[in-house]
């Protein structure tokens, strides 16, 4: 499928880059909001995102691995936008109330995660999302990197365990 | 086995790639390391905490944005494509070029006057395409309306000198593109100061179109709606005010949004008519201060004598505090970070002057042009109708001076190489040159 659209995609067949956009559009984005921990910053590194994609189409080597590589121009991306942060430090869109339901339960640990993630360093963030959110493999998000599989994994287990201190502190915050 | 590679085993059963060997294997060392065990149930209790917890809100979609950037990509592309045949330098440049007319509007984004007003202008299908170098957008949201989704773009252009002209572009559901409002000019050139960037606030039912933009001391959030009887953006004022002035982005309340400029809040509530009314005075605590007084001076306001102190740190940046006669302290005007090193390394000085039946205080800063002599001259005065002390700007942008100013019911600035210059303060809490 991805193969197919690649091969269409290079003969600048548009159609094809519209059922691109239809596909990763969505888990793209995911990653890059969390990634980044801001929406509006994440669509416009969307946007670019598939506009350098489109543009360099013919640097793609492997034409089934057009995953991993939308992926990769996604996480340079977020990489070089992450180190130029806002002089303001925006604060997330959220509710002041205090949670009484279920569901508002579930947003809260859902933001608490989010913002759990967001004070990881990159390099962990990003191998953490990629194989625990976005459901790439090891060896696949090593391509995206340009690390091992070896290293993707040392990462995530010590992502995993920053994680659990942040979210830690976030239970501390919240008695 | 060794620890180490039992626990890269664990993180390969995590992720489901272990083999079957590899599992038996790592099962018979867990059953006899009780730290790699614990470190086994440490991974995978995080981790079903980080997959209960979901993934964000997917976000609006990009397709139309990107759609209508195409033509500009296509042209990249193809530059590429012939960039290929050359070699080195030749090949970087032809990119470069391809590539200018995308990024050269990036990198502004000082706003720093102007209103929206007139009509909604209607432009060409092809303006995107038909656009001159130097423009293009720098922000961009998908705005739900009832007939669809709309498109909104922070669209700039060249005015006069360094400036740019900002205004807001719509794409309408119907594919029409309009210019619908005028925001003002944009200086470039800057320090990395803020971009300006829209957001969706979803208030009461209401989705708005918030811009902020960065107003040098502090931020300016802008919020417009979409109403469909009209087809066009309209602006959701705050109280009379078109603006209000912010240095986080606002956080909900019930119907409506709470602001914070430095230590001081606000809370507005949308009223059916669309706009932000205010619905409690800002808090009187004494805020965190920062830093020793570097500098102060008295202020005659409506609400009494107060003194005026500038604090900072380099880390915590260079702000205004207003010591009032009960004790209380309010912090009024953040100058930022970048700018303590401005104020800080020049020996401020506030500069007490009256303009016509105004006080207002002066305060120089490093304008980091390595020029001897000159200083970037802030003005600021107690604004009666919001009760906190203001930026009042110059209407035609920054000021270089080389001495301090005097006053005789105007401002008298002595400019470098320009001469002297009178400005009076305006209505619009400007200071625009006075009338000879």
């Amino acid at each position: 499928m991805d193969a197919a659209i690649v091969t269409r995609l290079r003969e600048s067949d548009e159609a094809a880059f519209e059922m691109l956009l239809h596909q990763y559009e969505a888990p793209l984005g995911r990653y890059l909001q969390s990634l980044t921990r801001s929406r509006h910053l994440a669509q416009d590194l969307l946007q670019e995102t598939f506009l350098r994609a489109y543009t360099h189409m013919a640097d793609l080597r492997d034409d089934a691995a057009i995953r991993p590589w939308l992926y990769r121009i996604a996480t340079n991306l977020a990489m070089t936008a992450l180190k130029r942060r806002h002089r303001f430090q925006w604060l997330p869109w959220l509710s002041s109330a205090e949670p009484t339901t279920r569901f508002e339960d579930d947003l809260a640990e859902r933001d608490a995660v989010q913002r759990a993630i967001a004070r990881l360093p990159a390099d962990y963030s990003s191998c953490l999302l990629l194989t625990r959110v976005e459901g790439l493999k090891s060896h696949e998000a090593a391509a995206v990197l340009g690390i091992s599989a070896e290293l993707v994994r040392k990462r995530v287990s010590r992502a995993l365990e920053m994680l659990r201190k942040e979210l830690g502190k976030e239970d501390g915050d919240a008695l | 086995m060794h620890c180490e590679r039992a626990r890269d085993l664990v993180m390969q059963r995590l992720m489901s790639e272990i083999d079957e060997a590899a599992d038996r294997v790592l099962t018979r060392h867990l059953s006899t390391c009780a730290e790699c065990r614990t470190y086994a149930m440490r991974m995978t209790d995080t981790d079903r905490r980080l997959q209960a917890a979901g993934v964000p809100h997917p976000l609006p979609s990009v397709r139309e944005a990107v759609q209508g950037r195409l033509p500009a990509a296509r042209r990249q592309r193809a530059a590429l494509r012939f960039s290929r045949g050359l070699t080195g330098v030749a090949a970087a440049a032809c990119i470069l070029l391809a590539a200018a007319g995308i990024w050269e509007a990036l990198g502004y984004g000082l706003l720093t006057a102007g209103r929206p007003s007139g009509p909604a202008v209607e432009l060409s299908a092809s303006f995107f395409e038909q656009r001159r170098p130097g423009t293009g957008w720098i922000a961009t949201a998908a705005l739900p309306t009832p007939s669809g989704t709309a498109t909104a773009y922070y669209w700039v252009e060249p005015a006069s000198g360094d400036r740019l002209n900002a205004s807001i572009l719509l794409r309408h559901p119907d594919g029409r593109l309009t210019r619908e409002v005028q925001l003002g000019e944009v200086s470039h050139g800057r320090l990395p100061f803020t971009q300006p960037e829209f957001r969706l606030l979803e208030i009461d039912g209401q989705t708005l179109l918030a811009i902020a933009t960065d107003a040098e001391t502090t931020g300016r959030l802008q919020v417009f709606a979409y109403n469909p009887s009209r087809k066009r953006l309209v602006q959701v004022p705050f109280g009379s005010d078109s603006s209000v002035s912010i240095s986080t982005w606002p956080v909900g309340i019930a119907d409506g949004i709470r602001t914070r400029v430095g230590g001081e809040t606000a809370d507005w509530e949308l009223t059916r008519r669309w706009s932000f009314v205010r619905v409690s005075r800002p808090s009187q605590s004494r805020p965190e201060i920062a830093g020793s007084a570097l500098a102060e001076a008295q202020l005659t306001t409506p609400d009494g004598p107060v003194t005026v102190r500038l604090h900072g740190t380099v880390s915590e940046g260079a702000s205004l505090y207003l010591y009032w006669p009960d004790g209380s302290v309010t912090h009024e005007v953040e100058l930022g970070r970048p700018n303590f090193h401005r104020i800080a390394l020049t020996a401020p000085k506030l500069h007490k002057l009256q303009l016509g039946s105004t006080e207002v205080l002066a305060l120089l800063a490093d304008p980091m042009t390595g020029k001897p002599g000159q200083a970037v001259l802030r003005i600021f005065a107690y604004d009666p109708a919001r009760r906190q002390l203001r930026l009042v700007p110059f209407a035609t942008g920054e000021v270089l001076v080389d001495q301090v100013p005097a006053a005789d019911g105007n401002l008298l600035v002595t400019v470098q190489a320009g001469g002297a210059h009178r400005w009076q303060m305006s209505d619009r809490w400007l200071l625009e040159p006075a009338a000879k």
